[in-house]
């Protein structure tokens, strides 16, 4: 994989003529509107929603959308935009929070192992080796149902999984930093590892990790509603994405409405997801096109 | 070149050991006594002791470990709570459907995959490849289960064209079992109607599994062919006069290969999670499907095994696919 050693965050010289303005690509712009919007109706879901998400309401069990509930009602008579807007909001975190763990783990163990010296260098590359050479998505189920299938047990599963791919990506960068001038200057200055580390490294790949981290978001957000579509992650009563279009297929042929907000919006939001992450790896490296495939 | 494939060969068993490593840690996470569950609630302290004495339970883990190990090599995953029966054999009997699916998907994200990746890169940034790539954003973005529901309301909801549950039309008698896969042992049997009836229930479910991985093939031969066309050989052919397609054909797809084929091997990773969301959708009777039930059913045991039995599965289909290479790339042949 040659292409991850190239740099995802050139310099503007490197950039060359291309637009300075990130609003010049028009995925990023979509993609930002996008996540931005449904961002901001999960954070003002109690304010946009007029029933709570957990009012069960049998009298009007599974109705159409209407005045009332505008987006209809499940078999409970629970109003299906309140629990969208509330569903969102989880989704969202789990998915910020899986890709928090991988990023943040994953991103450290990257670029401490270089600076560590050989040994580290090569366990983490075993390590990496070993985790890359299992099935993801099946082992972070097995490990969901190991510690007890709920949200926060679901996150972590996914977060700790997705470790290795930020690690082989940003110890590659890293890589090249351990090869530039400033760096053996500092070694040269009587730099100990952590300065470095902070110092040197850092500073060099914080924006390629920030665009990563935005480019693997869709993948979270996605894997988490997955997880919960298949019973592991969110447990009744709670609202959530993947969850809510779960319990409504037993509903698909007559009651289309059930899944449909939810579906729209989560949708929505991978689709966002991608497109911002896509578009900021084009602007700022059109080569490296192989990123975050795999 | 043989020295090649042996280092190969011990570097996937090192991997393997460290995954079994991996699977047993996980199956020893299971919250409460294995044996306890497996002698049932009414069970005299007695027993249970039994049972822990017979499954190595009490002695200290490096030694349950080379238990679990020997297991493995005998072919013992354990047994499930729910059927009482060995999961490998609950396996073994799911698996040909879930097969049969996996393959169909596989074969259909492919040939998407690698077209259309083709078909982008040739007319990089012109409306087709934008197009192209506009799909592909689609295809990478909705959830997989949203697309298996919206094909199941569409297709077989509202137009009624496919079948949407199911291996086979009801009465009809499945064909007499020789590979375990509807659409072949049909074909074997002589009789090609049945075959077409098979074909059109799983088209359903191997159309959602295959869309769930033809983005990321589609993308990545994209990327592999831009990559292979920016190569001096490209160049050279095209000024000898080599027509385009003959260019993209023989001289930038081969190039290409090496990154495409790797990637489809790590795909299987992904086809293997996407069959339990497509099976539990068009109730198909697969691996996926009996996994679903264990996950309802708290069977701890089956998924553990399924998790096992997919990880070696999967270290052993990378192995093979690192062994295509020397007939994919001949440099590697020399060497």
């Amino acid at each position: 994989m040659a292409a991850h050693t190239q740099p995802l965050w050139p310099s503007r010289r490197q950039r060359g003529r291309r637009s300075y303005w990130l609003t010049a690509n028009s995925e990023v712009t979509i993609g930002t509107l996008v996540v931005a919007g449904i961002a901001l109706l999960a954070v003002l879901a109690p304010l946009l929603s007029s029933f709570h998400p957990d009012t069960i309401d049998l009298t009007s069990r599974l109705s159409p959308p209407g005045a009332r509930h505008w987006a209809g009602t499940d078999e409970l008579g629970r109003d299906i935009w309140s629990r969208t807007l509330f569903g969102t909001r989880l989704s969202l975190l789990m998915g910020a929070g899986i890709s928090s763990i991988g990023c943040a783990v994953g991103s450290l163990l990257g670029a401490a192992a270089p600076v560590l010296g050989r040994w580290w260098d090569e366990i983490l590359m075993r390590a990496i080796d070993v985790l890359m050479a299992l099935p993801t998505m099946v082992v972070a189920m097995a490990l969901t149902v190991a510690l007890g299938p709920n949200l926060l047990n679901a996150m972590f599963a996914l977060g700790v999984l997705s470790i290795p791919h930020f690690a082989r990506i940003v110890r590659a960068q890293t890589l090249a930093v351990v090869q530039q001038e400033h760096y053996s200057a500092s070694i040269l200055m009587g730099g100990g590892k952590w300065h470095l580390l902070i110092n040197n490294v850092l500073p060099n790949i914080i924006g390629s990790v920030s665009v990563l981290f935005s480019m693997h978001l869709g993948t979270s957000v996605l894997a988490a509603s997955a997880v919960s579509f298949i019973g592991l992650g969110a447990q009744p009563p709670t609202a959530e994405l993947g969850a809510m279009i779960n319990a409504g297929r037993a509903y698909l042929l007559d009651q289309w409405w059930y899944v449909v907000a939810p579906g729209v919006v989560l949708t929505s939001l991978v689709c966002g997801c991608n497109l911002l992450g896509d578009g900021l790896r084009e602007f700022f490296d059109p080569r490296a096109q192989t990123f975050g495939v795999a | 070149m043989r020295l090649v494939i042996l280092a190969r060969l011990g570097y996937v068993l090192a991997v393997l050991v460290a995954v079994s490593f991996i699977t047993f840690c996980l199956s020893r996470m299971i919250p409460g006594d294995p044996a306890a569950m497996i002698a049932g609630p009414r069970a005299t302290t007695q027993e249970i002791a039994a049972i822990q004495l017979r499954l190595g339970l009490n002695r200290p883990w490096p030694a349950q470990y080379g238990l679990y190990l020997r297991d493995l090599m005998r072919g013992d995953l354990g047994s499930s709570i729910v059927t009482g029966r060995p999961v490998l054999d609950d396996l073994r009997t799911y698996a040909p459907a879930t097969f049969e699916l996996m393959g169909i998907a596989f074969i259909l994200s492919t040939m998407l995959g690698v077209v259309g990746g083709v078909a982008a890169a040739a007319t990089n940034r012109s409306w087709i490849d934008r197009t192209i790539r506009g799909v592909v954003i689609l295809a990478i973005s909705v959830p997989p289960f949203i697309v298996g529901l919206g094909l199941l309301t569409v297709l077989y909801g509202t137009l009624g064209l496919l079948p949407g549950a199911g291996r086979l039309s009801t009465g009809i008698e499945p064909p007499p079992h020789v590979t375990g896969l509807y659409i072949v042992d049909f074909l074997i049997a002589g009789r090609p109607i049945l075959a077409i009836d098979a074909l059109s229930h799983v088209a359903l479910p191997a159309i959602t599994l295959a869309l769930m991985s033809m983005g990321k093939v589609l993308r990545l031969t994209r990327a592999a062919m831009l990559e292979s066309l920016s190569q001096d050989y490209i160049r050279t052919a095209r000024a000898l006069g080599t027509s385009e397609i003959r260019t993209l054909i023989r001289h930038a797809l081969p190039n290409a290969a090496l990154t495409i084929v790797t990637f489809l091997g790590l795909e299987l990773g992904s086809l293997i999670f996407g069959s339990v969301i497509v099976e539990s959708i068009f109730s198909w009777p697969g691996t996926g499907t009996y996994i679903l039930n264990s996950i309802m059913n708290l069977d701890f045991p089956a998924i553990m095994a399924f998790a096992t039995a997919s990880s070696i599965v999967y270290c052993i289909v990378n192995l093979l696919i690192d062994l295509l290479y020397v007939v994919i790339d001949p440099r590697l042949r020399r060497s």
